[in-house]
């Protein structure tokens, strides 16, 4: 509910001030995959800092067998930390999708320019 | 194999934010850098045993973030179709496509990515424990977000927009997909946090 609430508001109070200028977000790239994932990495790092795990849990509800308190947390981490760590994943992934994008629109800029008719058109690649 | 099929879907996701904007050769160097810089940004999320078995950070994160950020950087300020150019039909078709595929996501997407998932085979003696119950949450969260689609949509707009089922249907799925994922199929990347039965919708 929430991810269809501000995708929704996105599609409607985004896309026309995006497009309008000269940036074309095609397909909605930008509020239907950049805005729910970027909650659901949020929302998985609160889940990984707050969730109890399977040691934590009475084993009335859980059939898990969980050999010690740390299995489900790699190299010793705390819960907190190992929030903060998928918090930290949320902020690196951008940074290294910006980067790149920077590598290849700077090939782009200095390769061809196209007009709308040649990116459709075969011929101008054959 | 599968972190290929996954890094092709990333590719594709950065794709869509420049389909019909740029030519064949910028597709061919936007791939082969994606895929190098895909590679390195699963290397880091690999030593440093982040937890995204269902691809929330690799495949959403980093595609939309390459595409999105690529088409702002160039700013296609020749690029607008119109019906003189064969873009206009090209845009025609993809918003055909986009509804095609959620069609997609609704009959077919939950039923793929937890139809291993009923049973927890992992307990003990391979004893059958629990019956999970992904599927359901999966559409319960599907038929949420189209449905406050809807009325968003019809609040903001005054009518109803296709546009806006689609990508709340693909969204619930970007949102959704890294917990159901992660919370019920435990050992499929070896990060086994995040892993328990967890039952609330």
């Amino acid at each position: 509910m929430i991810a269809g609430i501000i995708v929704t508001i996105l599609n409607h109070k985004l896309k026309k001030p995006l497009n309008n200028p000269d940036v074309i977000d095609t397909q909605g790239t930008l509020y239907t995959f950049f805005a729910s994932a970027l909650i659901g990495g949020i929302y998985a790092a609160i889940l990984a800092a707050v969730y109890p795990y399977a040691s934590e849990t009475p084993t009335s509800v859980n059939t898990w067998v969980s050999s010690n308190a740390n299995q489900w947390l790699p190299y010793d981490r705390t819960k907190i930390s190992q929030g903060g760590l998928q918090i930290a994943a949320v902020c690196w992934t951008i940074g290294i999708g910006l980067l790149s994008s920077i590598a290849v629109a700077f090939i782009f800029y200095f390769t061809t320019e196209l007009s709308a008719d040649q990116v459709f058109n075969d011929a101008t690649f054959a | 194999m599968t972190d290929a099929i996954i890094c092709a879907l990333s590719m594709l996701v950065a794709y869509m934010a420049v389909a019909g904007r740029v030519g064949g050769f910028h597709i061919v160097v936007l791939c082969f850098f994606g895929v190098f810089f895909y590679g390195f940004n699963e290397l880091v999320i690999w030593r440093h045993a982040i937890a995204d078995n269902g691809y929330t950070y690799r495949l959403f994160l980093f595609g939309s973030t390459f595409g999105a950020a690529t088409a702002f950087i160039l700013r296609f300020k020749d690029k607008l179709p119109t019906t003189e150019t064969l873009g206009y039909f090209a845009s025609r078709h993809t918003r055909t496509y986009g509804l095609l595929g959620a069609c997609f996501v609704w009959l077919f997407l939950p039923i793929l990515s937890c139809v291993n998932t009923i049973y927890d085979t992992a307990a003990a003696g391979s004893v059958t424990t629990y019956l999970n119950p992904s599927i359901l949450n999966l559409w319960f969260a599907l038929s949420a977000s189209c449905s406050i689609s809807f009325c968003v949509s019809i609040l903001l707009g005054r009518k109803i927009h296709p546009h806006d089922i689609v990508f709340s249907s693909f969204s619930v799925i970007n949102f959704f997909y890294f917990r159901e994922v992660s919370l019920t199929q435990p050992l499929q990347f070896s990060i086994q946090i995040l892993s328990q039965p967890f039952y609330a919708g």
